[in-house]
């Protein structure tokens, strides 16, 4: 077990490399101004990815407020994100070049995801607007202040029972989603963010996207992913509701016992859904759950237990859960 | 049954782990020994407070006193019919419960938006969810923390993945 446990400091560099740049690139001039209701959508994603910004995030999930203070920056290309809880426990999430880094002080222990060597699996999002426009209407209802910014609502509703609504308050003037708010079938809000202060003015410091030293002592854990094509996959999905795609196929082992899992990825370009497939020792048991806009289905088939799990209507991860067969 | 198998039942009937017919004769008791029934609310306020992560601030005697005070207030009496009388003790009963549930609430309601507490509120509040949680698997914590570090490969997500991340819904 001890070999998946290295010095904090390696995982520093490993993740940390691209922090070195000091010239940040991306600015809003870069971004065309939306002439429909898509280019809103569209001019948000290049905004959040390609734009430096730093700002307190509030996020609201089964009656529950949290606060994270988030820095997001663009240098050379490379986008670096660190993202820390404000209150006990602590926790911070570091995201850099397809690396995620989850460190806890309180557990001393810090997990890190790999990505998957092999990008050219990767289904491209739909940038193709029309696709979006088969599974969501996407409209726009008026204009409201967040965070001191004046904001165009955006509205993305499914058009059927298989996906959630998403609302999107989009900065007018830098594209940034200042508040999003996600309802389900009901109308009901399961999870809402709203940044509520924001800068994208000032630059931002690299030391600012540096783990902080309270988790200098923590071990690191790092879990390794292997892509693999998708036509070695032993299963099929029989019953997985239109317009969702398989994005990644790929295995990677449970620490500390090293057991295997397979993990296929699918998204309609704003919902994901992963279904993990394990040998049936696991030990989890079957049923359902729902936490926030996360439903979660575990069922077994042939003496293996597949758990789905997506942002999505419970009907969706039970309906591709029950159409899961072994070739 | 001694008394500690009758802690250990206490605990148990708590936890939704007692079997149905061992709940009846422990109901029974604790309808008949006061003490016991004390018992049983601590251990129902000490059970609570470690789901909610927070102290609760519970008037222990609130309920009792509702009651005594109903029972000692004098009552205009008039010939009425025996089924009638059970059925407004009922209700007199059903109302004291009410007024003591609803009281509890409203005393949490106030505690937890007391401008006393807007910082702590802004910072946290649990409602509930951590139930939910603190009864997840380790297995399916895991696979939901996966999902949140890999989402970020699917798509327009934004922070979301992130944020579930941090935030501990989903996390080790």
């Amino acid at each position: 077990m001890l070999k998946f446990f290295v010095d904090i400091r390696g995982v520093t560099l490993l993740i940390g490399a691209c922090a070195l740049y000091s010239v940040q690139v991306g600015s809003v001039e870069a971004i065309t101004p939306p002439r429909t209701v898509t280019d809103w959508l569209l001019n948000m994603r290049q905004a959040a990815s390609s734009l430096s910004y730093q700002g307190i995030v509030a996020y609201i999930k089964d009656q529950q407020v949290d606060s994270f203070k988030l820095y997001h920056r663009v240098s050379e290309g490379h986008e670096r994100e660190r993202l820390i809880s404000m209150n006990s426990p602590y926790r911070e999430v570091i995201r850099a070049d397809g690396n995620v880094a989850c460190y806890s002080a309180d557990g001393q222990q810090v997990v890190v995801e790999t990505k998957p060597s092999n990008q050219a699996l990767f289904m491209s999002l739909p940038k193709d607007t029309s696709t979006i426009e088969r599974f969501y209407r996407i409209n726009l209802r008026g204009q409201e202040y967040v965070a001191g910014g004046l904001t165009q609502v955006v509205a993305l509703e499914p058009r059927d029972a298989f996906r959630y609504t998403r609302l999107f308050w989009i900065d007018t003037s830098t594209y940034l989603p200042l508040k999003l708010d996600v309802l389900n079938e009901d109308g009901q809000s399961v999870e809402q963010m709203v940044f509520t202060t924001i800068n994208a003015k000032e630059p931002i410091a690299a030391t600012d996207l540096e783990p902080s030293p309270r988790t200098s002592t923590a071990m690191t854990r790092i879990r390794h992913r292997e892509s693999k094509p998708v036509g070695k996959l032993k299963w099929t999905l029989e019953d997985v509701p239109e317009g969702f795609q398989i994005v990644s196929y790929s295995a990677l082992k449970r620490p500390p016992s090293n057991s295997a899992i397979e993990h296929i990825l699918l998204s309609d370009g704003f919902s994901s859904v992963s279904v993990y497939i394990e040998s049936k020792e696991g030990g989890i048991n079957t049923g359902t759950y729902r936490m926030g806009a996360i439903s979660v289905d575990t069922v077994v088939v042939g003496g293996h237990l597949v758990t789905v799990v997506g942002e999505v209507p419970m009907k969706s991860v039970e309906r591709i859960a029950s159409g899961i067969k072994q070739r | 049954m001694n008394n500690q198998d009758m802690t250990e039942n206490l605990s148990a009937l708590l936890d939704e782990e007692l079997e149905y017919k061992d709940s009846l004769p422990l109901w029974t008791r604790i309808g008949q020994d006061r003490a016991l029934g004390e018992k049983m609310h601590r251990y129902g306020i000490a059970r609570e407070c470690m789901h909610f992560e927070r102290p609760l601030l519970i008037d222990m005697g609130f309920a009792d006193r509702i009651s005594q005070a109903i029972a000692e207030e004098p009552t205009i009496l008039a010939p009425r019919a025996v089924r009638r009388k059970y059925r407004e003790r009922l209700a007199t009963l059903a109302l004291a419960a009410s007024i003591a549930v609803l009281a509890v609430f409203v005393g949490r309601s106030l505690n937890e938006y007391s401008p006393m507490r807007a910082n702590a509120m802004l910072a946290r509040v649990d409602l509930g969810a951590s139930t939910v949680q603190a009864s997840m698997e380790p297995e399916l914590r895991d696979y939901l923390t996966l999902h949140n570090e890999s989402a970020y490969m699917a798509g327009a997500q934004g922070l979301l993945p992130s944020i579930r991340l941090v935030s501990g819904s989903a996390s080790h």
